[in-house]
């Protein structure tokens, strides 16, 4: 294992193809849209040479909140189908969950409307439903709490023995962040009380779906080789360690994969964005095929997705933010009330980003998180808190500009964090650490230039242009977000073979982000391959893998960068004495060095030779191994700082946003995937960004009484609608700062996640500036708030 | 303890079945799914399970084209339709609506003959029986795009195509008419190139009913404008966003197919 030691495994020597080339397209894509790659949700019997495999579906919950006073399942067991009732299921503790865990309800009691009940398995996809129907369960429905502020005040329904307010304390990241965690730097009374102008607001979030297209799917097999489960999993290695565990098994008797996994080229997940497929599917489906004998699969249909998976979760913000006259902040305090659904703790990230953006002195944050019946878990849109944090913390920074009568972007860059002009990086306001990329204020000052913002800003309120009903308005919001650093373990392998062709192992899978094509750039660039067409990726597949730790957070590339730059390194180690016999008399293995799709000797360049011909050396696959220490847990601290810029034209006859123009600039270190990158900054914004700022909300009718009391409107795509085609802006483009990130592969950051973060409150400003100042602090800002603000303005003669 | 796997429920023997049970007729009102459900496999017949007719579909596909020799011959269904069928009372009140029957489907060129319920909607027979899973099922049920194929040139949402209503000679196809197909569509191959080089799919789930939506429109329409291309897809989403290069994929497979003539 090459590493500390030998050479850095953040870099190479010679001058880079592959990383960073535009013309690098993405690997996967012919095998995925002709029907060649299995995803998890399309594995047919055939693809386990099975002629049998159970097909799954549960009978769920309508109330938020019941005790279940029957269950009787005779029916169908007496029609020849399998059952699982909550009874069967064995106690278990699961990672991350502070709460007794059991994907059916506890006791007898349901947490939330569109929770599983009984499991029922089926030969016939089209008999699940008919199964479902034979299952008889009764309810008393019970009274029960949605809002996470009143699910901490006392008298409030109680959802576990020892309240609504998960004990986890979860440390992560930066902060060690808790259920109740609070933040004190300074005196933030003292400095609101002395501050030039102040805002105080409150801000909303509305529960988001990811909806991401492949259904959530666990598929589970027993055979006498052990426990195969084949999941859109992000996680397989920690899924095995888990799952041997809950059956009592050694590891190497549970197989994990994605999809298919590494070996017949699957291991893909059809969009995650943090809804992956967790232990509330493996659970039921393994105990489904160990009690029916055979393979069973657990799809969930879009009504499951919805309800029965996570969600991104509410936030309510209350924040107050002073600064001098002179648009100088000098403090903040916050209020905020994360809600984690029935079963989640943690909701993290929701803190820190707000202090660490901008330089605030006087600091006071009170976050508490709680139970309630609104949904199963907590999740992650595309970033952990980050993007409810930044729309409390940008919507109130806009309306302090306004009040000081500060151009926005002035005004961020008067405050925001940012890397010095004698080149220092900032240390974390809380923990201390230093980081090791920033962004800002480059990624700002660049994104403001590419937009054009000097010439499309009028003033607040006043909009860019109006031209009948229509009114143009522009607006940003800064983006500093913790994501894109690397999270341990993380261990990678590359295997040449005689024929040259080239293998990368890795444990992350690839969402969609890109990984299946990021991954191999980095290790072929690493072996100075100047093409990625003899090179495979085998992935997300514990038989073939090792644990890369998680693939979220945006940290693929700095998980998994170093660690393949290292095995490439090792496995010169190897190759170049077999390869250094067979050049000029007298060289030496140690001055040999990849380039071009050569080896050669540094101290001789026309001493070499071809890739191929080196590798037609081996008389077996050589397989070079990397691991790569982190160096303590957090020293690798990144914040991808930057800002979004919005121009959009509201109809003042109809409420209608059409957005003309997006601009999503970052700071990150060196771009690997040229094309990728920019996809995952167009996709961010258009297929989520307007759709949680404009569109996305899982509705409940909370009124008591009625049938669908507590219950979903709209479990599905039919009803909760993310952008289509018709909402695609006339522009939309990612702009860069290149820095090189001594922390990162090739001097890399992630940057998934940070692409979205900040482009709601951007679409917030925007429509503040069309609409003459109207602020608007829920999100989403449906078409009849718009309409309702676009009167009111109107009636007041404000517009 | 396997869930008991049952034979598709064939028309033909269920009527038989009825023929000689006057009380079916009572039991298949109150309750017709449990009643064919509960009835032996044995009196099903021989017909072979799904599985099995699979692979009988797929060797068969080998040899495709008018050797129909061992495809049954479509008939028409008669299922919603017995009473201008038949005037026995006994046999319209037979006639069991949930039943079986085996329609020849042409997918891609090649014939399957497929034993299929009302309700197997084509995309689950696609995947499920024929085991084309380049047509995905994102939401089940044409929310969403994600499982659009061509019916005679014509896009439909294949969850929600009876797929009972295809032995009539109707052409289907799916992405895997595209590359790497023998005989490939040239439009599907020219969309499927475009996608990769425009980078139109990120998880690319999406992507098989979004390329079909695509070939519907360029066949009707060489060179469509950016706002006749966001009507063809307006009914499939992307949650990726890609939709920005997806427009591109169209118009470069567009230019692309005239490029060829």
């Amino acid at each position: 294992m090459s590493q500390s030691q030998g050479p850095s495994p953040f870099t190479v020597n010679h001058p880079l193809n592959l990383v960073g080339n535009p013309n690098v397209l993405r690997r996967t894509t012919m095998a995925r849209i002709t029907g060649q790659e299995v995803y998890t949700a399309d594995i047919l019997p055939d693809h386990l040479g099975v002629t049998d495999l159970v097909y799954m579906g549960m009978v769920t919950c309508p109330y938020p909140r019941a005790r279940i006073t029957k269950i009787d399942v005779s029916k169908a067991v007496a029609a020849g189908y399998v059952t699982i009732e909550p009874s069967e299921i064995p106690p278990y503790s699961m990672y991350g969950i502070s709460r007794p865990y059991s994907p059916l309800p506890i006791d007898g009691l349901t947490m939330y409307a569109g929770q599983p009940v009984v499991a029922v398995g089926a030969m016939d996809p089209n008999e699940v439903r008919d199964a479902i129907n034979l299952v008889d369960v009764e309810y008393e429905p019970l009274e029960y709490v949605f809002d996470a502020e009143a699910a901490l005040q006392p008298g409030a329904p109680q959802l576990w023995e020892n309240g609504n307010s998960p004990a986890a304390s979860v440390v992560y990241h930066y902060t060690p962040v808790s259920s109740t965690s609070n933040i004190v730097l300074g005196d933030s009374a003292t400095a609101l009380a002395q501050a030039d102008q102040v805002v105080t607001a409150t801000l909303t979030w509305g529960l988001v779906q990811h909806f991401e297209m492949e259904p959530v799917t666990a598929l589970a097999w027993w055979t006498e080789g052990g426990l195969f489960l084949y999941g859109k999993d992000t996680y397989v290695h920690a899924t095995q360690a888990s799952f041997a565990g809950y059956f009592g098994l050694p590891l190497a008797d549970v197989t994990v994969r994605t999809a298919l996994g590494g070996i017949e080229g699957g291991m893909v997940c059809g969009g995650v964005f943090g809804n992956s497929v967790t232990a509330d599917q493996y659970v039921l489906a393994a105990l489904m095929s160990k009690k029916a004998g055979a393979p069973a699969k657990y799809t969930c249909t879009r009504f499951n997705n919805a309800l029965s998976t996570t969600a991104r979760y509410p936030v309510k913000g209350y924040i107050s933010l002073g600064a001098t006259n002179s648009g100088q902040i000098t403090g903040m305090q916050a209020t905020l009330y994360s809600n984690a659904g029935a079963r989640g703790g943690y909701t993290g990230d929701v803190v820190d980003d707000l202090y660490d953006g901008y330089n605030i002195p006087n600091v006071t944050i009170n976050a508490y998180t709680a139970n309630t019946d609104m949904f199963n878990n907590a999740a992650y849109l595309r970033n952990v808190g980050e993007g409810q944090s930044h729309f409390i913390l940008e919507s109130a920074v806009d309306m302090l500009a306004e009040k000081l009568n500060i151009d926005p972007v002035q005004f961020r860059l008067n405050n925001m964090r940012g890397i010095s002009a004698t080149g220092a990086l900032p240390t974390d306001a809380v923990s201390g650490l230093t980081y090791t990329s920033f962004g800002n204020p480059a990624a700002t000052i660049n994104a403001s230039a590419a937009f054009g913002w000097t010439a499309a800003w009028k003033g607040w309120g006043v909009p860019s242009a109006v031209n009948g009903s229509i009114r143009t308005g522009v607006g940003m919001a800064g983006t500093s977000s913790n994501k894109g650093s690397a999270f341990p373990p993380t261990s990678g392998q590359i295997q040449v073979s005689p024929d040259g062709s080239v293998q990368v192992f890795t444990g992350h899978t690839d969402h969609g982000a890109g990984t299946s094509t990021t991954l191999p750039i980095m290790a072929a660039e690493a072996l100075g391959l100047t093409t990625l067409t003899n090179v495979t990726l085998i992935a997300s597949d514990t038989s073939l893998t090792t644990d890369s730790s998680v693939t979220a957070g945006s940290t693929s590339t700095r998980n998994c960068g170093p660690s393949l730059i290292a095995a490439a390194q090792d496995l010169a180690s190897q190759w170049f004495p077999i390869v250094a016999a067979k050049l000029a008399a007298g060289t030496k293995a140690s001055n040999l060095a990849f380039q071009n799709d050569t080896i050669y000797d540094t101290t001789n360049p026309s001493n070499s030779m071809t890739f191929k011909a080196a590798a037609a050396l081996l008389t077996a696959p050589l397989k070079g191994y990397g691991t790569w220490n982190i160096f303590g847990l957090f020293a690798n601290a990144t914040r991808v700082g930057g800002a979004k810029f919005v121009e959009l034209q509201v109809d003042t006859d109809t409420g209608e946003v059409h957005v003309t123009n997006y601009v999503g600039g970052l700071g990150l270190g060196k771009v690997i995937f040229a094309k990728g990158a920019q996809s995952q900054a167009q996709g961010a914004f258009v297929g989520m960004g307007q759709g949680v700022a404009l569109y996305e909300e899982l509705l409940m009718d909370p009124s008591t009484g009625l049938n669908l009391s507590g219950s979903y409107l709209n479990p599905n795509l039919l009803n909760y609608k993310p952008p289509t085609i018709m909402e695609v802006p006339d522009s939309a483009v990612g702009v860069w700062v290149e820095q090189n990130d001594p922390m990162g592969p090739y001097g890399a950051v992630g940057i998934g996640e940070p692409c979205l973060v900040s482009c709601e409150p951007a679409i917030a400003n925007a429509l503040s500036n069309a609409l003459g100042g109207y602020r608007f602090t829920k999100l989403p800002i449906r078409r009849e708030d718009i309409f309702a603000a676009i009167q009111w303005m109107q009636s007041t003669g404000k517009l | 303890m396997k869930p008991e796997k049952r034979e598709k429920r064939d028309a033909a023997a269920i009527r038989s079945k009825a023929n000689s049970a006057k009380t079916t007729k009572k039991d298949s009102e109150n309750n017709p799914k449990q009643t064919t459900r509960d009835q032996p496999a044995g009196v099903l017949g021989s017909k072979m399970d799904r599985r099995g007719f699979m692979k009988t579909a797929t060797a068969a596909t080998a040899v495709v084209g008018a050797s129909a020799v061992a495809l049954t011959s479509i008939k028409p269904l008669e299922l919603y339709t017995s009473t201008s069928s038949t005037s026995s009372n006994q046999q319209t009140a037979t006639v069991d609506p949930f039943a079986a029957q085996t329609v020849t489907l042409i997918v891609n060129g090649a014939s399957y003959a497929v034993s299929v319920e009302p309700r197997d909607m084509l995309g689950n027979v696609l995947r499920e029986d024929l085991g084309l899973i380049g047509t995905k099922r994102p939401c089940n049920r044409g929310e969403c795009g994600g499982c659009a194929v061509l019916i005679d040139g014509v896009v439909h949402y294949s969850d929600n195509y009876p797929a009972i209503r295809l032995g009539n000679g109707q052409q289907i196809l799916t992405v895997e008419a595209g590359v790497g197909a023998k005989n490939p569509d040239p439009v599907i191959s020219a969309l499927q190139q475009a996608w990769v080089t425009e980078d139109a799919g990120q998880c690319a789930y999406c992507a098989p009913g979004m390329i079909m939506s695509a070939a519907g429109l360029l066949k009707a329409n060489a060179n469509p404008t950016v706002a006749q291309i966001k009507a063809a897809l307006s009914g499939n989403i992307c949650r990726c966003g890609a939709y920005i290069a997806i427009i591109a994929a169209v118009q470069a497979a567009a230019t692309s197919l005239q490029g060829t003539g």
